[in-house]
């Protein structure tokens, strides 16, 4: 294969892209086996981590498009193909993008991955001061637990010597993190980096921050049902723990739906006599399917509640009930209102786009 | 108190202590990995239900022990109320069968009216399209056994394909579990009534520690639904237990879960202190059949916990420990 067809395929996928030009474009890069298409296919197209040890190497770029509360471009580069060789034309690549997704395999040898990070970076940085890097330390499940901060110490240290050798001290917006699709890290850490992008996101966290103080809510996140992903949490500190229990929610509450909830493509007349609906909706906005609705209790007074306000989009509350005051179909009660109207105001944001 | 006890043998590497542990002690299959031998025999106390007490002996499997346990004055295989025994379907040799003929020589002898229970484990590493024809093929291969006659004249083996990555294997355990409850006639005739009551599709029960399906009722679950009831059961099963896994992680348990689906509510709620019941209602079918009688409007929701807070004097009644 010659860098000529590459490069067309290149030059294909991102005019393929070019219909939603808002799209902000999110590029995945590290070296070869490093994890990139085992993250994409398994946060998003739900495939069980030991399967992934089966896909083949990717061989041309690919695009995902991610359209939710944002609309992103995920491309995954091939890591055998070095993009930021000087004949090869990655300014245009580089200056209509967000963020730069560099994944190190933590359990490989990783100098040579660390020099081409700063390839990457350097190029990067000269075309789009204002991009992100962030670095993955991937197949951090591999190391045992003691080594696990030590390499990524490594790197990191590494990194920033060899950025300051290159007279690039000043560059700021890199990141490290540990991460491994055998646990929910890989999920936490693509929700920060994702939703650093929406364009949006202060009103959203604001909007966010008004329902928890209104709801006695400990944490709330708004979720992609499909892909378990966050977009948005309020303001107060993140607990993986909990987000883990929220994620492991949606995933029972969308398995049990499309293993007894019924027939999906029934609009109409699931409409009629919808108890959840009907008690929430004001009837200017008719849903066309009712949506998702779960509540799980759980010992020490711990409620989870998830409701979907959007569609495949769910907004999840994690309350921790202390007991006083503590009736449960009251305080659903004023969480079904609170959501009723946290809905309206993600509506408003944006009502041009949904 | 009494025990039943209940032998898991095979072959070392086969996969017995992997599974017990997903199974009873909440391990997800990736966990497994990090389990070496097991040596001699492990011993756990398993209690299900309100009094079905299990000894579940883990036997190691080098070929040492297997045939320490066949030595004359050996009293490892004494009162067995169940083996099961599992083969490694990639390992298994010529030689394996013959420790199994000899252990079923001395059960034979020991414990006469031991029911036994054959898993083909590792199924995964079959293709997906062979599997059937794999596992027949090996089932005939293990009932040439000359010892396994006597106990399939009894009627009293069966065999089923495992493996820890898909709902199989809780498939399997849950017809082990099913085979030790000695009633379960008494257990329908309550479902059937609770369905009725609340007008359920399905309604299903699991039993608390392990999520085993212990009944099932398909009230008014359309037909060709029926025919999977099985996978969709295991599946459930599967799914639960993720997510109460996940949530001891914060230090809690499982209490109760409503969701609403797109035209189906679905109802999980303890039981009794060992059950779980999961009832399926169509849409707003309960509304039509409980406001049609009174003026009084009431929730689905309030009414079907109502319902089961009724329900749970019945069937903590219920007695599972086989005593006539």
């Amino acid at each position: 294969m010659s860098y000529s067809d590459e490069d067309e395929s290149l030059q294909y996928n991102s005019s393929g892209s070019n219909h939603n030009n808002d799209a902000a474009t999110v590029i995945l890069m590290g070296r070869r086996r490093s994890g990139k298409s085992s993250i994409l296919e398994a946060v998003f197209h739900k495939m069980k981590p030991w399967e992934s040890v089966y896909i083949e190497s990717t061989a041309k770029p690919e695009v995902l498009n991610v359209a939710s509360l944002i609309n992103i471009n995920l491309m995954e580069l091939p890591g055998q193909i070095d993009y930021v060789d000087p004949e090869y034309d990655n300014s245009q690549m580089f200056r209509q993008t967000g963020a730069i997704i560099y994944v190190i395999d933590a359990q490989d040898e990783y100098y040579g991955a660390v020099r081409n990070l700063i390839r990457v970076v350097e190029k990067a940085y000269m075309e789009n001061p204002n991009i992100r890097v962030e670095v993955l330390v991937h197949k951090i499940d591999g190391l045992s637990e003691e080594f696990r901060d030590d390499t990524v110490r490594d790197i990191k240290d590494r990194t920033s010597e060899m950025l300051y050798d290159g007279g690039l001290e000043s560059f700021a917006g890199i990141d490290f993190y540990q991460t491994s699709i055998y646990d929910q890290s890989i999920y936490e850490v693509l929700s920060k980096i994702i939703s650093r992008l929406i364009p949006e996101l202060p009103s959203l966290e604001h909007l966010l921050d008004n329902f928890v103080q209104h709801s006695a809510i400990e944490k709330a996140f708004i979720c992609d049902l499909k892909s378990k992903l966050y977009f948005v949490t309020d303001s107060s500190p993140l607990d993986s723990k909990i987000y883990e229990v929220c994620a492991e929610l949606i995933d029972l509450s969308i398995d049990l739906d499309s293993l007894l909830g019924g027939n999906h493509d029934d609009d109409s007349s699931s409409l009629e006599g919808s108890i959840t609906e009907g008690a929430i909706t004001d009837g200017e906005s008719t849903p066309k399917q009712k949506r998702l609705r779960c509540v799980s209790k759980l010992s020490s007074g711990i409620k989870l509640y998830l409701h979907e306000v959007l569609k495949d989009l769910c907004l999840i509350a994690f309350i921790r009930d202390d007991g006083i005051g503590a009736d449960d179909s009251a305080t659903l009660a004023v969480l079904d209102y609170n959501a009723a109207i946290f809905r309206k105001g993600l509506e408003r944001i944006f009502h041009d786009r949904l | 108190m009494s025990y039943k006890n209940i032998l898991l043998m095979g072959k070392s590497g086969s996969g017995k202590s992997s599974m017990r542990n997903m199974i009873f002690s909440n391990y997800s299959a990736i966990d497994t990995r990090r389990l070496g031998a097991t040596i001699d025999v492990e011993r756990t106390q398993i209690r299900l239900l309100n009094n079905l007490n299990l000894s579940l002996m883990d036997c190691g499997g080098q070929d040492s022990y297997m045939l320490n346990y066949i030595k004359a004055g050996s009293t490892k295989l004494n009162n067995a109320e169940l083996l099961i025994y599992v083969f490694d379907i990639e390992g298994t040799q010529p030689k394996d069968f013959e420790i199994f003929n000899l252990i079923l020589n001395t059960l034979k002898n020991l414990s006469p009216r031991c029911k036994i229970f054959l898993l083909v484990h590792k199924m995964d590493l079959v293709n997906e399209e062979e599997r059937e024809k794999v596992f027949l093929d090996f089932y005939v291969g293990v009932k040439s056994s000359s010892n396994l006659k006597f106990f399939l004249d009894q009627n009293n083996v069966q065999c089923a394909q495992t493996s820890i990555w898909d709902e199989s294997l809780y498939k399997a355990w849950s017809q082990i579990v099913g085979s030790l409850i000695p009633e379960t006639q008494a257990l329908q005739k309550h479902l059937k009534n609770l369905g009725n009551i609340v007008s359920a599709e399905f309604i299903m029960i699991f039993e608390t520690s392990t999520f085993l399906k212990i009944a099932t009722h398909p009230n008014s679950l359309p037909k060709d639904e029926q025919a999977d009831l099985d996978s969709i059961t295991q599946r459930v099963s599967g799914i639960i237990k993720n997510y109460k896994k996940s949530v001891e992680k914060i230090s809690a348990r499982f209490r109760s879960l409503t969701l609403y689906a797109n035209s189906k509510s679905i109802y999980l709620d303890n039981l009794t202190d060992n059950m779980v019941i999961m009832i399926v209602i169509p849409d707003s079918k309960i509304e039509k059949d409980i406001n049609k009688s009174t003026t009084v409007k009431i929730s689905e929701e309030k009414y079907v916990q109502d319902v089961i807070k009724r329900a749970r004097k019945t069937f903590e009644k219920l007695d599972f420990s086989g005593k006539k």
